[in-house]
């Protein structure tokens, strides 16, 4: 099939637009409907690998110390973020439980491990299998990563707690709050367009 | 005179929708499927089916919307007493504890945004049919807010996950999360691949054919 490396099809209104050559931190809009058609960013490779190896250990101590404390008249409880999804279960919310175990911990985690196979294979040169097909579903699963939505969803219930029970923070909590400082600063610095070219051109 | 702006499909061109290689739009023999060359995903010129799919899911949304506001969502009981919650009456009951601003955060994520997505939807759904003159540029950014913000939909069933695992105390304090939440989560599901299954060329496709 024959390339057209110098158009690119706006993703929202199928507009073609030209693309001037490739130069870093260039922002590129569709002239018709003004839909983004690429960014370029600085240093895409080695700031995106720097940030997702500290976000899957962050994700680490997210995962395995509690999120919120709970205190009434000395009873204690506390939550980490995978008892959630257990108790979930437990109350007979199987879906419920599915959507949340997909939504807040495996797709954010395999995202974050599938851009360090892939940029790490970059990074040292070397070609490891599968990549491209990797690639592909780390967009397909990008839209069901809700880490975000997830941290708001802390906020809210410890206001909710206030008015019943002494709420105080745990380390995972932490953690957590980093780990979303740094997965937003990852989707900000990877630069699609580059890594498709990087991929194809070494296959 | 300005050349005319031509579209990839008007060009015989094919983007692929995940790594956005253009590919010339060559016939392929019946039964196989174009695939790219790069990512290996399978090509469109537009989504297929796109509206039926759009129309089916929107549906399934409003239906599901239903049982997730009839049925409580969860239940929170203190000293042995509690009642069961919908999402409406959680809500209300934040604002006569006059906690105002996570009222409004869940009204927004529960209530405003899904409501919100059908009923744009079910727009964009009419004006393609239909061919509105509604400005395409215009509808182009109410389609991507409306896909951007659905997953916010989710902080009740996130919240209630939560507590039930947080509030434990037996006869003190317990929640108990109910029914309700299992369908509220298929409505914003549904709702997010409704919103995946529109293609906002569609949108642009129309309004040549004015011309
Ligand atoms: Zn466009
Ligand atoms: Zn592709």
């Amino acid at each position: 099939m024959m390339q057209h490396q110098h158009l690119i099809a706006c993703r929202e209104c199928d507009l073609l637009n030209v693309t001037k050559p490739y130069s870093p931190e260039d922002i590129s809009r569709c002239s018709r409907c003004g839909s983004l058609l690429h960014s370029s960013k600085i240093n895409s490779i080695d700031r995106t690998l720097a940030l997702v190896i500290a976000g899957l250990m962050f994700f680490l101590i997210a995962c395995c110390y509690p999120l919120l404390n709970l205190k009434v008249v000395g009873a204690e409880t506390t939550n980490k973020m995978i008892t959630g999804v257990i108790d979930l279960y437990h109350y007979g919310l199987k879906d419920c439980s599915l959507m949340v175990f997909m939504m807040t911990i495996i797709v954010p985690f395999i995202k974050l491990a599938m851009l360090l196979y892939i940029l790490l294979s970059l990074k040292l040169n070397i070609n490891v299998p599968g990549r491209l097909f990797i690639f592909r579903m780390y967009h397909t699963l990008d839209v069901w990563g809700m880490l975000d939505v997830y941290m708001l969803a802390i906020i809210v219930a410890m206001v909710k707690l206030v008015d019943f029970a002494t709420v105080s923070t745990g380390i995972g909590l932490y953690a957590f709050i980093v780990l979303i400082v740094i997965s937003l600063s990852a989707s900000a610095t990877l630069d699609h367009h580059l890594i498709w070219e990087k991929l194809e051109e070494s296959r | 005179m300005k050349k005319k702006r031509l579209t990839a499909r008007e060009a015989s061109l094919i983007s692929c929708h995940i790594c956005g290689k253009l590919f010339r739009d060559i016939p392929v023999a019946k039964g196989k499927r174009k695939k790219c060359a790069r990512c290996g995903a399978t090509l469109h010129t537009r989504k297929p089916e796109s509206l039926a799919r759009t129309w089916a899911l929107v549906i399934s949304g409003l239906i599901l919307y239903i049982p997730a506001n009839v049925y409580p969502i969860m239940t929170v009981t203190q000293f042995g007493r509690g009642t069961p919650d919908t999402i409406i009456s959680g809500i209300i009951a934040l604002f006569n504890n006059g906690l105002w601003s996570i009222g409004v955060i869940i009204f927004v994520a529960s209530v405003l945004i899904p409501v919100l997505k059908l009923v744009v939807l079910v727009l964009l759904l009419l004006s393609v049919h239909f061919r509105w003159k509604w400005n395409p540029r215009q509808r182009t950014l109410v389609y991507k807010i409306v896909e951007k913000i659905g997953k916010w939909s989710m902080l009740d069933i996130f919240m209630i996950s939560i507590l039930a695992a947080l509030v434990k105390l037996g006869f003190l304090l317990n929640v108990t999360p109910n029914r309700g939440a299992s369908a509220f989560g298929a409505v914003v599901v549904v709702t997010m691949f409704a919103s995946m299954s529109f293609d906002p060329r569609l949108i642009w496709d129309r309004e040549h054919d004015h011309e």
